[in-house]
C-alpha cells in the first residue's frame, strides 16, 4: 500500500529536483540517478523530515548528490591518464543534450552557451547559481539550506558572474559559443 | 561613495530585491554615477532573465514509476548508478582473471603422492618439457589477451563509445611493453 504523503511529495517536487540535477550535471542518466537517490533518501527519512521544510531538505540533498556525482566523474578522468582536452569536454557533459533536437528547441542559443559556461564553474557554485537564478530561491533561503552566510553567497555569486561575463555581454547575440571557444 | 567592488558584490541581492532600504539606496546612488557598475547590473539582469527562463524538465516517467513502486513495495529500487560506476561488468572479468591466475596452478597441480621409498624419481623428457613450456606460454598469452580485452571493456563501461585518445594510447604502450618483455 502506498504512502499518500510520499506520493504527493514526489509529484510536487520531482520535476524541480530532476531539472536541478539535469542543469547541474547535463547528463540525463546521471540526473535520473540523482533524482532517484534523492527521493529514496526522502522515503527513508520521511518521518524525520519536517513537512514545512521538505523543499529545502530536497534541495540540500540534490545539491550534495550533484557535487558527489561531478567529483566522481572527475576522479574517473584523473585515474585514466593525462587528460585529452577534447575527451574532457565530452566527459564534462558526456551525454549532453546539446545534440538532442527536442531539448535544443526548448533552449535559446544564449541559454545553451550559458549552460556550457556554467559547466566550467566549481560544482558547488554551479548548484548555487541554479538555486538562485533558475529556481528563484532567495540568497537567504539558500544560505539556510546550505548552512552558509548570505555574505559568503554574495561573494560566490559575484565571482561566478564575473566568470560568465563573456556570455553575458548584452550585445552578444551572434554566436556566444564560438566566442567562448576562441576565447575572444 | 562606496568602491565599485563593494557595490558589485551587492548587485545580486539588489536585483533580487533582497537588500534593505538603506543598502538599496546606497547601491542606487552609486549606479547613478558609475557606468561600469550599470553594465554589471545589465549582466546581472541578463543572467537572471536567461536562467530564469530555462524550461522545467519533466522527470522521466521511468524514474517516477520506480519511485512509486518503491513506495508501494517499501524496498529500495535497483541502484543502476552504483552498478554502473562502482563495479563495471568488465571489472568482474578482471577479478575472475586474477582469481584464475592465483588459483589455477593449485587446481592443476597433481595431488602429492605418498612418499614411496623404492620408487625411482620420474624424469621429464626434453619433449615433455618443451610441450609444458608451450602450454605455459599459451596460457600466459591467453591471460594477457583476456586482461587487455577486459580492461577495454571496463573502459567502455566508464566512457561509453568515447574512449579518450590518451587512454587508448596508454593501452597500446602497455601492450607493446608486455610483448617486448615476453
Amino acid at each position: 500500500m502506498s504512502n499518500p504523503r510520499f506520493t504527493e511529495l514526489l509529484e510536487k517536487h520531482r520535476d524541480r529536483v530532476y531539472s536541478h540535477a539535469l542543469y547541474c550535471l547535463r547528463d540525463p542518466e546521471d540526473a535520473e540517478d540523482v533524482t532517484q537517490e534523492t527521493f529514496v533518501r526522502l522515503w527513508e527519512k520521511q518521518h524525520d523530515v519536517d513537512p514545512a521544510r521538505v523543499a529545502g531538505w530536497l534541495t540540500r540533498v540534490v545539491h550534495n548528490l550533484c557535487i558527489d556525482q561531478t567529483r566522481r566523474r572527475k576522479t574517473v578522468r584523473t585515474h585514466f591518464g593525462r587528460p585529452d582536452p577534447e575527451a574532457c569536454d565530452t566527459l564534462a557533459a558526456p551525454a549532453s543534450r546539446a545534440n538532442d533536437p527536442e531539448f535544443q528547441l526548448a533552449l535559446s542559443e544564449r541559454q545553451t552557451a550559458l549552460l556550457d559556461a556554467l559547466a566550467t564553474l566549481p560544482e558547488e557554485t554551479r548548484s548555487v547559481m541554479i538555486m538562485h537564478y533558475y529556481q528563484g530561491m532567495k540568497l537567504q533561503e539558500i544560505a539556510a539550506v546550505l548552512d552558509k552566510t548570505v555574505s559568503a553567497l554574495k561573494v560566490q555569486v559575484h565571482r561566478a558572474r564575473k566568470s560568465l561575463r563573456l556570455v553575458l555581454a548584452p550585445s552578444l547575440d551572434a554566436s556566444p559559443t564560438a566566442r567562448m571557444e576562441t576565447g575572444s | 561613495m562606496k568602491a565599485c567592488h563593494d557595490i558589485e558584490i551587492q548587485l545580486t541581492a539588489y536585483a533580487a530585491g533582497e537588500l534593505d532600504a538603506q543598502d538599496a539606496a546606497l547601491v542606487a546612488a552609486h549606479l547613478a554615477a558609475c557606468s561600469a557598475c550599470r553594465e554589471e547590473v545589465a549582466r546581472e539582469t541578463l543572467l537572471r532573465r536567461t536562467m530564469g527562463s530555462l524550461p522545467d524538465q519533466p522527470c522521466p516517467a521511468g524514474v517516477s514509476r520506480e519511485l512509486n513502486d518503491l513506495d508501494a513495495s517499501r524496498r529500495r529500487p535497483r541502484d543502476h548508478r552504483t552498478a554502473r560506476s562502482h563495479w563495471p561488468g568488465g571489472l568482474g572479468l578482471v577479478a575472475a582473471a586474477v582469481l584464475a591466475i592465483v588459483l589455477l596452478p593449485g587446481l592443476l597441480r597433481q595431488p602429492e603422492a605418498e612418499p614411496e621409498v623404492a620408487v625411482p624419481v620420474q624424469r621429464w623428457t626434453n619433449e615433455e618439457i618443451a610441450d609444458a613450456r608451450k602450454d605455459m606460454l599459451y596460457t600466459l598469452a591467453l591471460t594477457a589477451a583476456v586482461l587487455d580485452r577486459t580492461s577495454k571493456s571496463a573502459m567502455a563501461d566508464v566512457f561509453g563509445d568515447r574512449i579518450p585518445q590518451a587512454v587508448t594510447g596508454s593501452f597500446k604502450v602497455k601492450s607493446t611493453t608486455r610483448g617486448g618483455n615476453g
